[in-house]
């Protein structure tokens, strides 16, 4: 009997400009929890995305139990029972679990659905796999893990063997994630193989058996986990030891710029704290949940504070929708760019405009001139890449987008700017870049908050470091003070809240 | 690529009125009544109307609303100012009041749209037989006619008309294409939420866009009462749909974010000379309306198409 259920073998995939994977092997073994580990465009998802006929690879073989298969299609790698649960949902969330985890295999006689087999045959696969949920409950009233299940509980309806799990955490709440990682080992026993991506290499050691690291479309080694110290596996990772991480910052001024005094707001955020200067990096982190999106939203009044006071320059000012906070010197960057930050099909020069059309009025006159200088001298001075001022927002790469979000914002010279996972899907270059460009704004005198869920981030450009968890802000680190480790222990409480 | 993002930006407006002039030329040689110059005068009468009405719509379908309540609204517009000039006040006040009313309630259907979230196609449906119902209450079945002749003025021969409909194109293509209300029109119609990210007062703006539809209206409403002179309680039936039609063909998007007064225009003009040529080759307003409803799918076929093409 074979033990290897798949076996990737030098596959090398080029885009334009990139190797992006560079002779990678790989192989998954029956009932083994095999951890995918690297930084961001590391080549993780690439390799995934081939294995799973989203693309092709240029060159390279790949085995399932034993024969060369080339997964030219989605359709191969699903007949040959690989699954593959992302970090969006793949369900209908109208429909109840049981027709959701049957959804195209229903039974069914004649074209006539057999509802009362249907949730008997959902009912039995939820026991045997130790899920308590009901089959008939609609997928859109489950929380996010549970939704994680249903998708799990649908790969096994439909015999997979391997199932490759992209970062099921990085939307899960610490408590959330035990239940996950039970129903994972159940089913190793039963033989099936995981593939388990992740950029937290806390949980490598919870839930893996061996991990192979990625780096630069390389991979670095595979190890398994009880040879495999920490240390070795981040600098495998990073490439090289930590304290080169140190980018140097510019000096924060004396003058406070923002202070928040007991903010709450309803149940998602409680008595919080904060000053900071001007010309300082404060990087808020934590869990999915742990409350910091909701409190980027409340200090830009996209949803108002229900308590406390916020202070600019020393000021208290109410905040109760955006253009209050604007008016203020307040900016925010949202999380999402596409459908919270640019506005796609409309052109790069109107969708600086945005928040500069009412600065650049007279008598309520655009001067559409102005306009068109002020975003050609962003163009130039961010190095955006567009063809033209008038090329449509949704034809840029992510990089340029957010470039294009950051300079709609500069335009309106901010006191605060509020960054919300800035370099979220953004590429390395690009995430260098807009480091680049958030240091340069704090070294003009703007306070910068940065909201990320990317520890290393926190720690590469960042004065000081403060860990949320749920809607509390628990530890405060000074640049230099913390490690990832450190900081993961605060975001899922293995260390006391400080305030609490 | 520089001219190419602005031909891509204008194309449809390009489009637009090179189907106009194919639609004249077949016309000026099929018919030869249509080449009469009277003829010419007598569609831009036609057109002063809906004209009117349909720069109303614009504004409204850019910023990502709807409003089909319009038609109704100008009939109840039509018999309340009918009413009033028969009750004898001054002719100004007449047209004021009956301005008035018609901006109130674009004004109150912007309200219920914002105010319960209800998608502004239901509050405007509804809203269209509500204005239709009171509009037959107010006309109790009668027909009003016979109006002062200052009054007749607004609406009669075609200068007057005519001049009335290019002040109102002159101020909806100042008001979308230069003024900070406007360009927000097109942001918020894009996407409101990054609008409203972005400091802008969303709801409000909303409103403004659905009131300037509703004094639009209220103007089509004293022209055509003014033209015809005669009000009653069943004419302006439809004219919500024409004047949404005529913007879609000129290229104003029913998604919002996209679109332009001068293009409505043309669409008015396709429609109105479509209509007028296929009567003066003898074709029946049945076949009319089919012509025009083809006319309306190929336009937004075309519209599907660019966006698809611009967005890969």
């Amino acid at each position: 009997m074979n033990d290897t259920l798949v076996e990737m073998r030098g596959i090398v995939k080029k885009f334009p400009g990139v190797v992006a994977l560079d002779h990678v092997n790989f192989d998954l073994k029956r009932g083994e929890v095999h951890v995918l580990l690297g930084e961001n465009g590391a080549g993780k998802s690439t390799l995934i995305k081939v294995l799973s006929g989203a693309y092709v690879a240029d060159e390279g073989e790949i085995f399932i139990e034993g024969q060369p298969v080339h997964i030219v299609s989605p359709e191969v790698a699903l007949s040959r029972g690989l699954r593959f649960i992302y970090q969006e949902p793949s369900l209908v969330f109208d429909l109840d679990v049981a027709r959701n985890i049957f959804l195209g295999i229903e039974p069914a006689q004649g074209g006539l659905l057999k509802p009362f087999l249907l949730y008997q045959m959902a009912e039995e696969l939820l026991r045997k796999m130790q899920i308590d949920l009901d089959p008939r409950k609609m997928v859109r009233h489950l929380s996010v893990t549970e939704q994680k299940m249903v998708e799990i509980a649908r790969a096994l309806a439909t015999q997979a063997r391997a199932i490759v799990l992209d970062e099921p955490t990085d939307v899960l709440e610490s408590y959330a994630r035990e239940r996950l990682f039970t129903i994972i080992r159940n089913l190793k026993q039963e033989g099936v193989g995981f593939v388990y991506i992740s950029h937290r290499y806390a949980e490598v050691y919870e839930i893996g058996d061996r991990v192979t690291i990625l780096r630069d479309g390389k991979n670095v080694g595979t190890f398994n986990i009880k040879e495999i110290s920490f240390e070795t596996m981040i600098e495998k990772m990073v490439g090289k030891t930590l304290e080169k991480k140190h980018v140097s910052l510019p000096q924060p001024q004396e003058k406070e710029a923002l202070r928040l005094e007991g903010v709450s707001r309803g149940k998602v955020l409680k008595n919080i704290t904060i000053a900071v200067k001007k010309g300082e990096i404060v990087s808020i982190t934590g869990l999915m949940g742990s409350g910091k999106t909701e409190l980027a939203e409340t200090i830009f009044g996209v949803y108002p504070k229900t308590g406390g006071s916020i202070y600019i320059e020393g000021e208290r000012k109410e905040i109760q929708n955006p253009a209050q906070a604007i008016r203020w010197g307040i900016v925010f960057l949202p999380e999402d760019r596409k459908t919270e930050g640019l506005i796609l099909d409309q052109t790069v020069r109107d969708n600086y405009g945005l928040p500069n059309a009412s600065r650049l009025s007279r008598l309520g006159f655009v001067r559409f001139q102005s306009m068109n200088q002020e975003i050609e001298r962003f163009i130039k001075g961010l190095q955006i890449k567009t063809p033209h001022r008038y090329t449509l927002a949704g034809q840029l790469s992510g990089g340029n987008q957010q470039k294009l979000v950051l300079a709609k914002w500069l335009g309106m010279n901010p006191k605060v700017f509020l960054l919300d996972e800035p370099t979220r899907g953004i590429d390395v270059l690009g995430r260098r870049e807009i480091y680049r460009l958030i240091t340069e704004l704090a070294s003009k005198g703007t306070a910068v908050l940065l909201f990320t869920s990317d520890y290393s981030e926190a720690l590469e450009i960042s004065h000081r470091i403060l860990v949320m968890r749920r809607g509390e802000i628990c530890q405060e680190f000074l640049r230099g003070e913390a490690t990832e480790d450190l900081i993961l222990k605060a975001a899922i409480g293995e260390v006391k809240c400080t305030s609490s | 690529m520089l001219k190419l993002t602005r031909v891509q930006q204008f194309q449809r407006a390009v489009q637009a009125i090179f189907g106009l002039i194919i639609i004249n030329f077949l016309f000026l040689v099929l018919s030869p009544t249509y080449r009469q110059i009277g003829n010419f005068q007598t569609i831009f009468a036609q057109a002063t109307v809906l004209g009117i009405m349909a720069s109303g719509s614009t504004i409204v379908l850019i910023s990502g609303g709807l409003d089909l309540s319009v038609g109704s609204l100008l009939t109840l517009t039509s018999v309340l100012v009918g009413t009033f000039l028969l009750w004898e006040y001054p002719v100004w006040l007449c047209v004021l009041l009956g301005l008035f009313i018609a901006t109130g309630w674009g004004l109150v259907n912007g309200l219920i749209v914002i105010g319960t979230g209800i998608p502004p196609f239901i509050v405007t449906l509804g809203m269209m037989m509500v204005l239709r119902g009171f509009a037959e209450i107010v006309a109790a079945g009668k027909d009003m006619s016979s109006f002062p002749r200052s009054f007749r003025l607004l609406g009669s021969g075609y200068t007057i008309p005519v001049l009335i409909m290019a002040l109102v194109y002159s101020f909806t293509t100042l008001f979308l294409s230069r003024t900070k209300m406007g360009f927000y029109a097109y942001a918020i119609g894009g996407n409101p939420e990054v609008a409203r990210l972005a400091g802008i007062r969303v709801n409000r703006l909303r409103l403004l866009y659905y009131a300037l539809g509703g004094f639009m209206a209220g103007l089509a409403a004293v022209v055509l009462t003014a033209r015809l002179n005669f009000a009653n309680s069943t004419f302006g039936q439809g004219m919500e749909l024409n004047a949404i039609a005529a913007a879609v063909i000129g290229g104003t998007s029913l998604s919002g974010g996209v679109g332009g007064a001068l293009r409505t225009i043309v669409g008015v003009l396709i429609m109105t000379c479509l209509s007028a040529g296929l009567s003066h080759l003898g074709i029946g307003s049945s076949w009319q309306r089919v012509a025009i409803g083809i006319i309306i799918i190929l336009a937004v076929w075309f519209d599907t198409l660019q966006r698809r093409r611009v967005l890969q």
